[in-house]
């Protein structure tokens, strides 16, 4: 006699036992679905984050002619280059210049590190340590800066800098930069933390002030340093504005403002050089950050600011 | 003689003249800097917008007083192009925000592997937008991108995306947000680090279920984390420049034309100074209002 699945009986305890099973068995595999619903989905989203730039490399390496080709239908060609050439690298160095410009971004950064940090490490250093009169009124002058936005102050340093006689300098490109708010922030931070006791022990065998920022403080502040010129160091790198409006020199032009004037909406560039370019631009900077994440996000948040 | 000074203090004072000179060296590069670079120009930026000045004989300066200010007060293009960067702003904020928070909330769970796709999340944001701007310029191709591309296999019709006075600027605005998205959801991050795992415990305990806990706890203790993080996205939609200046230049049609832009053509194509910096200082106001406005109405203070 075969019974209804709704009369089924079991005997008592069994009853109690059966159905804990059931319900743990559905409890499980509710559990292992979404798991897996969550790992899909996070998949997805890396995906869709690294995708372009996927693109951007792997179309790098595809001729011109073979971007257009492919483009639609969609196969795999369209992601992946049939033929893999290292064509346009070569026309993006040897036609456009790029290793020049490349070489500019890059000497711009390192010296606007330098600058900022060497700058900023001094006079945080003073605002976490010296007491002196009118001092937080003037902290509070070097933090209003922060505020000021940039559309409003482009145009008259603009000019600053050509009074200066820095007209199609490196130095216009990083020096405005170089005495920072968030720099001379984020070490002051850094700075207070250090105990009392390092400084007191070397003030008690007569170091003299510079002595002690030397050995005892930036030692000790590591990694904010670190930070700061990491976040100082891509902020330089990635500048687009600033360098479009002040440099005219194509020699010394920085490679964002090169990449950008390939561009043209209209027209048919030469779209294998510009994602050869855009490679080199972008690649270091991805490798780098994926060295040095923990300092970029610890920057970021520290401050609150974009980098 | 020297003295040492214990505990709360300080470096030792030793008022002397050494010392004194020390103290001025340290601070002269960033005072010098900061006065040159930073507040001179803002002085001259708010001086210069009451005159006209021609950017390429700047000597040549004429004062005008306040007309530039009644000359922007009748310019429609500018209104129409604050009104562009405010819709702008509005857009961000009701995508982006909802968005990092959930990315947030998902990236924080500790599975295997969670680091890669925060990395991923955080990429765009250290890539610089002109590479972003270009890379996109590229995938919006009506005709080679591979937007187009994918739609088309999926049986959906071509879009003209960057070319469609109606689809350009909501394609820079998606953009915008792929990019930084990161950078709010770092921040959403941070304030979800601030609430105490107990409150969630209590919580499950009174019966609330994953839902109600956002609820009523989530939400509310992050409300001063979203409000930075409004004001955030604000302040950075009514810089957009590169973006625009990468893809579009302002067009077609001026669909794209957003304040910053209009600012530097006036400065940079009509050569009119003094206007630009008018046009910077009445921006600069307005953006400054609307984070006070932002900040007045999100003031709650939730404190269990």
């Amino acid at each position: 006699m075969r019974s209804s699945p709704t009369s089924v009986h079991y005997p008592a305890e069994q009853n109690s036992q059966v159905a804990t099973d059931f319900r743990a068995n559905v409890y499980h595999a509710r559990k292992i679905i979404s798991k897996v619903v969550v790992v899909l989905l996070l998949t997805l989203v890396t995906f869709l984050f690294i995708a372009p730039y996927l693109w951007m490399i792997f179309s790098s390496f595809k001729s011109t002619a073979d971007i257009f080709r492919y483009s639609f239908p969609v196969t795999w060609k369209t992601f992946l280059p049939p033929d893999p050439t290292v064509a346009n690298y070569v026309q993006v160095f040897v036609r456009w210049g790029f290793a020049q410009k490349l070489f500019n971004s890059l000497f711009v950064a390192v010296c606007q590190v330098i600058g900022t940090l060497a700058v900023c490490s001094l006079s945080a250093f003073i605002f976490a340590r010296v007491r002196f009169r009118g001092k937080n009124l003037l902290f509070a002058l070097v933090m209003l800066t922060a505020f000021v936005p940039f559309e409003i102050t482009i145009i008259p340093l603009y000019m600053v800098v050509r009074e200066l006689g820095l007209q199609n300098t490196y130095a216009s490109l990083y020096l405005p930069w170089v005495a920072s708010a968030f720099g001379i922030f984020l070490l002051r931070q850094a700075f207070v933390e250090i105990p009392k006791e390092l400084e007191d022990a070397a003030m008690v065998e007569g170091a003299s002030l510079f002595q002690i920022f030397r050995h005892v403080i930036l030692p000790n502040a590591r990694p904010t340093l670190i930070t700061l010129a990491l976040v100082n160091f891509l902020w330089s790198w990635n500048s687009f504005l600033w360098p479009l409006i002040v440099m005219q020199d194509a020699k010394k032009q920085v490679i964002q403002v090169g990449i950008a004037t390939f561009t043209i909406p209209t027209e048919l560039p030469a779209w294998g050089d510009i994602f050869a370019a855009a490679s080199v631009a972008t690649v270091p900077v991805l490798i780098l950050f994926l060295v040095l994440q923990r300092y970029y996000i610890r920057g970021v948040v520290l401050s609150g600011m974009k980098g | 003689m020297v003295t040492a000074k214990t505990t709360h203090s300080s470096v030792r004072q030793r008022r002397n003249l050494q010392f004194s000179t020390t103290v001025a060296l340290f601070l002269a590069p960033t005072l010098l800097g900061l006065a040159i670079f930073q507040y001179w120009p803002l002085i001259a930026a708010f001086r210069n917008s009451l005159f006209n000045i021609n950017l390429l004989n700047p000597d040549m300066e004429t004062f005008v007083g306040l007309q530039n200010y009644i000359k922007m007060w009748g310019d429609a293009d500018f209104w129409v192009s604050i009104l562009r960067t405010f819709t702008f702003a509005i857009a961000k904020i009701g995508i982006q925000i909802p968005l990092a928070l959930l990315l947030a909330t998902l990236v924080q769970r500790k599975i295997r592997g969670i680091g890669i796709v925060r990395s991923a999340i955080f990429a765009p944001l250290v890539t610089s937008v002109t590479v972003v701007a270009v890379i996109w310029n590229l995938m919006y191709h009506p005709d080679h991108g591979i937007f187009n591309a994918v739609l088309q296999t999926l049986g959906l019709p071509r879009q003209p995306f960057l070319t469609s006075p109606s689809q350009a600027l909501p394609a820079i605005i998606f953009m915008s947000i792929w990019q930084d998205v990161g950078f709010t959801m770092l921040i959403f991050l941070a304030g979800l680090q601030g609430i105490p795992e107990t409150f969630y415990e209590a919580a499950t305990i009174d019966g609330a279920g994953r839902w109600g806990s956002f609820r009523y706890i989530t939400l509310p203790l992050l409300s001063r984390t979203m409000l930075f993080a409004m004001v955030m996205t604000t302040i950075s939609s009514f810089q957009t420049f590169t973006s625009v200046y990468v893809m579009t230049k302002g067009g077609p049609l001026d669909s794209t034309l957003v304040a910053v832009y209009y600012i530097y053509e006036q400065g940079f194509h009509y050569l009119n100074l003094g206007y630009a910096s008018a046009l910077a200082v009445v921006l600069l106001l307005i953006v400054m209002v609307i984070a006070i406005i932002q900040a007045r109405l999100m003031r709650t203070d939730f404190q269990y």
